[in-house]
């Protein structure tokens, strides 16, 4: 029999069940929600796939990336450095070495009778060609390129979707003539429209790749090279990487790569620029194309002295310094492996024992005043050309 | 009787809503054709002895890879209405948001899983097989056997299936506690995995698709069908809806489940998966909805049901009215809607961008002649993915060479192009940097562009030249089209809706070719054309600077007026908008309304010449005034053509220069170089011919002597 009050017991335990089991409810609920937010939170937060690829390192150098005055302070060869032609290989075209050149080039255009001429201001070098009572005209920018050679202006131009374009100048510098003349890969006629008579046109992808290799930090933003942020230059950062954790430790954070490198990757590291002897064309690399002296390291990998030995660009040339400063037309790199004091050692077949550069380096001549020492080291026919 | 009727009525109510969705989502539903089972995956970077879905390899039901659409939008219905129809008619509300969402968002490859779900519930709660449990057993063993011949998803519906014999409550064989029949089934099922990872490593791989991706980090950038629903537009009302009606289903759930923590984690683990991709969404979905489906009818609502089934049905059949491509369906033959490169007569290795096409080319006659070097089973290819995504960054950057990586590693594509031997290049058309990239290469040029890809050929490649060449020839013609030429249009461009004209129109500007670009939104005054319009102009503007060293009048006045007003309407994004003022900055000038700075010096023809390249067009209204005819009408007739239609401008240019003799010199050359622009623009090639060469005659060292001459080349008047 039950009494009133066990009823209401049992109403008031009914009822007491019924909120626990909703707070219950809610209780679950918020925890649904609040894993479901959680989720999505972190899972569209992900960083995009496309964003986390390895990078080009040339966009990436400004991370770390310290003032390369700083080298100096430890590194004797740092004080030097910057008179290196890889130091100097892209100036702006104020740069007081570029102007001097550009005043003797409009010199040089007006004793020609050359339809381009070269205008000055302060801040801007403005080439200018007239042709039929019309002109064209492009403002110069930068100076490529390391006076070991050659050197060549360009201007930039930013296309219909804000990527840079450049036009490279018509007329360059050279070296070995201290002189003017058209520049390589240029025709000797001017060619048609609006730029022709000032030189080539070049799309963004062959832009950013001119100032890539002309450069040490290159950032570029949908095509648009920000070229006021560019480390202009072949300088430390480029090969050493960013060296700010290396300047904070004193030297104790050290670059392990040009300790560990073996003998491929250092020559593929200059062959970033210089070219990688797997992208040449395999028809390209036979002994009769001269051109291929012009990429250094695809002559040399092809060598028996760099295939016999350890030896890497490094052997002969210590890019810190010079080309003049450096001894790498002497014979002491050759005669590690070709010494006539060491009996197992190959001897010169010819009898020499100077001048190994001359007969088996030789300087090679393109088409424009430039030649280029053939890296690729060999016994020449007499048929192969010759300095 | 009448609950039956009522029932049959409540059903075909329900199916006719989400047959309706259907088919406003395929315009062309009365031709096109689907494939329920997923293709042959056969790549170039495949590893051997891979899983295949055995019916899809059989070829024994090939009807099942050409299914018509409208098959597919009516089984579609029935399926999915299945799901819900046991829902009593008072939550009829939920059922109907559901059936929104499943069916806004289900693909053809869904259909036969969600059978199988469908089917494993039925065998469940079927009256008749209740007493006879060997019977139901393998009633439900046959579904799971079905869905791993049918489907690459079958591990979502044999965990289903399990999920559905672990909630039986009377589940004891033969004495078998229900504790041991778990431990039993748990071993049972990881030695049947473990076996199958042994006997056919793939088939393992397969069955952890749905997990898989997540922790391979398979990039959405190839494979957007993996991006969460969330960030995906067109899905966000399937996300609403989902999470409505989710919240609901838990709350009925909620209330009659004993299980609370297993039942908990085993809805959010579906709720998780159908949130985290678009892929799973359907799905996860289903399994959602079967696994709460008996607990609905205890939730009771209010809601004025008749109204609401009345607007959703007016609200669908419109849309699907409106969405159905009318002229397709009534001239009976069904309208291109992509390029069909099997008529080009090449073949070879195809590197796609967005892998979700895979079954373009995976399918068909396509798959005879081409193959892909990888596709979207990221149970296959789940680790060369960033590879190849590092890949299609090089080849939209056109990064042809060797550079260094961060990872030390080398970039540039042509050592892996090379080593791929790839053919073809698909691009998805609105990824407009990389066919602006691409378009700078100079070893891909274009072959082929719909609403859908933009397809570019290998010009290494000696069986994709003839291809090649017609393609340059079509997209020259429609450049600067020569009187009495015949091109065949379809073999290059296909374009038969706005849509995919607008997207053609936007490919074909991004490649430098504006004026063939304008010539597919002739007469689409939409605010996307409008868009597309406005891109045209600037690059023309882009072209006349280029080649003259000068702002255009016409081309770059029209680009900033327009910029300016599609700024003021919003169309325009802030990315769009940063990418448009780097673009000005090229032409020396800026987005901003800023007042043009115009010498005092200078005469009045000088200054409005001045304010229309800053495109100032107040500047430009008060220049005006202080013209004198018929200068006056020239300049007049320039400042309104960003309002009028080019025919507009063209006819109001032409009759002041053929009626004003006297039309001062010093612009004339100006102003017949701009009426050949216009006539250019028009299609109108032989006066636009004639008006170039007036131009010529009249200003033979004019700035615009460059691109004057290259318009008449093009014409073949040189």
């Amino acid at each position: 029999m039950e009494t009133p009050d066990t009823n209401l017991d049992q109403a008031n335990d009914v009822e007491a069940g019924m909120r626990q089991r909703a707070w219950g409810q809610h209780i679950t609920a918020f925890v649904f929600v609040l894993i479901l937010g959680f989720f999505l939170a972190f899972w569209l937060s992900r960083p995009s796939q496309l964003s986390q690829l390895p990078a080009d390192r040339l966009q990436s150098l400004n991370q770390g990336w310290v003032d390369e005055k700083r080298c100096a302070e430890c590194h004797e060869q740092a004080e030097t450095f910057w008179e290196t032609g890889h130091a100097r290989t892209l100036l702006p075209v104020t740069d007081a070495d570029s102007l001097n050149l550009l005043k003797q080039m409009n010199s040089f255009l007006e004793s020609q009778g050359t339809p381009t001429s070269l205008h000055f201001d302060d801040e801007t070098v403005l080439a200018v060609h007239e042709r039929d009572g019309s002109t064209s005209q492009i403002r110069l920018d930068w100076c490529f390129g390391s006076g070991e050679h050659a050197r060549t202006w360009v201007g930039t131009l930013t296309d219909s979707n804000g990527a840079t374009d450049e036009v490279e100048f018509r007329w360059s510098w050279y070296h070995d003539i201290d002189g003017f003349d058209i520049t390589p890969g240029q025709q000797k006629q001017a060619g048609s429209g609006y730029f022709g008579g000032l030189g080539l046109l070049f799309d963004a992808p062959k832009a950013r790749k001119c100032f890539a290799c002309h450069s040490s930090y290159l950032p570029v933003e949908s095509g648009k090279i920000q070229t006021s942020k560019l480390h202009a230059g072949v300088t430390c950062q480029r090969c050493h990487g960013p060296r700010q954790a290396h300047v904070e430790s004193e030297g104790e954070v050290t670059d392990p790569f040009w300790k560990n490198a073996t003998q491929l990757e250092s020559i593929h590291r200059c062959a970033e620029c210089h070219r990688r002897a797997e992208e040449q064309p395999e028809a390209d690399v036979h002994k009769d194309n001269d051109n291929i002296a012009r990429f250094q390291p695809v002559g040399l990998v092809q060598s028996p002295c760099f295939q016999g030995s350890q030896m890497t660009c490094l052997t002969c040339h210590d890019p810190h310094l010079t080309l003049k400063a450096q001894d790498s037309l002497g014979i002491w790199q050759c005669t590690q492996c070709h010494d006539g004091t060491e009996s197992k050692h190959v001897l010169c077949s010819a009898g020499h024992e100077t001048g190994c550069i001359d007969c088996h380096m030789p300087k090679v001549k393109m088409d424009s005043p430039l030649k280029f020492t053939d890296h690729w080291i060999r016994i020449r026919k007499e048929s192969e050309s010759s300095p | 009787m009448k609950s039956n009727s009522s029932s049959r009525y409540r059903f075909l109510k329900l199916a006719l809503i989400c047959f309706l969705i259907l088919l406003g989502r395929e315009p062309d539903w009365g031709t096109e054709s689907v494939s329920l089972i997923p293709p042959v995956s056969d790549c170039l970077l495949s590893p051997e002895n891979v899983w295949q879905v055995p019916l899809a390899s059989a070829g024994v039901a090939d009807f099942l890879n050409h299914v018509p659409y409208l098959l597919f939008a009516a089984l579609s219905a029935v399926v999915l209405v299945s799901l819900v129809v046991r829902f009593s008619s008072s939550v009829d509300l939920i059922a109907i948001l559901i059936l929104a969402s499943l069916s806004a968002a289900i693909s053809p490859l869904d259909l036969l899983p969600i059978c199988c779900l469908s089917l494993v519930c039925a065998i469940r709660d079927s009256a008749w097989l209740k007493s006879r449990s060997a019977l139901r057993l393998t009633a439900l063993l046959c579904v799971g056997f079905f869905a791993i011949l049918v489907t690459l998803e079958f591990s979502l519906v044999l965990l289903f299936l399990i999920l559905i014999l672990w909630n039986e409550e009377d589940v004891t064989v033969r004495g078998v506690s229900r504790a041991g029949a778990i431990i039993l089934a748990s071993i049972v099922l990881a030695a049947g995995f473990g076996l199958a990872y042994f006997v056919h490593p793939s088939f393992f791989h397969v069955g952890l698709r749905p997990v898989s991706w997540m922790w391979m980090q398979v990039p959405t950038e190839l494979i957007p069908r993996l991006q969460s629903p969330v960030v995906v537009r067109s899905h966000w009302f399937s996300v609403v809806t989902m999470v409505f009606a989710g919240g609901l289903l838990w709350s009925a759930r909620s209330t009659q489940s004993k299980n609370h923590l297993t039942q908990f984690l085993i809805l959010l683990c579906f709720a998780l998966v159908s949130l985290a991709s678009v892929h799973y969404f359907v799905l996860a979905l289903s399994c959602l909805v079967l696994l709460t489906r008996p607990y609905v009818d205890k939730l009771s609502f209010q809601f004025p049901l008749r109204g609401v089934v009345a607007c959703t049905l007016i609200g669908v059949f419109g849309f699907a009215i409106w969405q159905t491509d009318k002229l397709s369906l009534l001239a009976g033959e069904p309208a291109p809607k992509l390029v069909d490169p099997t008529q080009w007569q090449t073949g070879g290795n195809v590197i796609l961008m967005n892998l979700d096409h895979s079954s373009d080319w995976n399918e068909g006659p396509a798959s005879d002649q081409f193959q892909l070097v990888l596709d979207e089973r990221w149970d296959l290819f789940g680790g060369k993915y960033h590879d190849y995504l590092a890949v299609c960054r090089d080849l939209k950057e056109v990064r042809i060479n060797s550079y260094l990586r961060t990872d030390l590693e080398w970039g540039g594509y042509k050592l892996v192009i090379d080593d791929w031997n790839a053919s073809i290049l698909v691009v998805e058309s609105q990824e407009l940097l990389a066919i602006r990239g691409l378009s700078n290469s100079p070893h891909w040029k274009l072959m082929g562009i719909d609403g859908k890809r933009t397809i570019f050929g290998n010009q290494e490649i000696p069986a994709n030249i003839p291809q090649l060449k017609r393609a340059v020839e079509t997209i020259l013609f429609l450049e600067w089209p020569k009187p009495g030429a015949e091109i065949q249009l379809d073999k290059t461009i296909v374009a038969n809706t706005d849509h995919d004209a607008r997207i053609v129109a936007n490919v074909l500007c991004l490649t430098r070719l504006p004026y063939a670009g304008l010539r597919f939104i002739r007469d689409d005054h939409s605010a996307s054309a409008e868009k597309v319009r406005t891109r045209c102009f600037l690059e023309l503007a882009h072209r006349v600077y280029r080649h003259s060293g000068v702002g255009s009048c016409l081309d770059q006045y029209r680009a900033l007026v327009r910029f300016r007003i599609g700024e003021k309407n919003g169309i325009w994004s802030p990315a769009e908008l940063a990418q448009i003022e780097q673009s000005l900055e090229g032409l020396g000038v800026t987005l901003q309304e800023e007042a043009a700075v115009v010498s005092e010096e200078a005469d009045f023809i000088e200054q409005i010449q001045l304010a229309m390249r800053a495109g100032d067009e107040q500047l430009c209204t008060s220049l005006l005034e202080k013209l004198e005819e018929p200068v006056k009408s020239y300049f007049s007739c320039l400042v309104d053509s960003p309002a009028m239609d080019v025919e507009e401008t063209l006819t109001c240019l032409n009759r002041i220069l053929l009626e004003e003799p006297d039309f001062p010199a010093e612009i004339a050359g100006d102003a017949w170089f701009y009426l050949g622009c216009l006539a250019l623009e028009t299609g109108e090639t032989v006066s636009a011919a004639a008006a170039f060469q007036k131009s010529q005659e009249i200003a033979p060292s004019s700035a615009f002597r460059e691109i004057r001459m290259i318009y008449l080349q093009q014409l073949g008047q040189k």
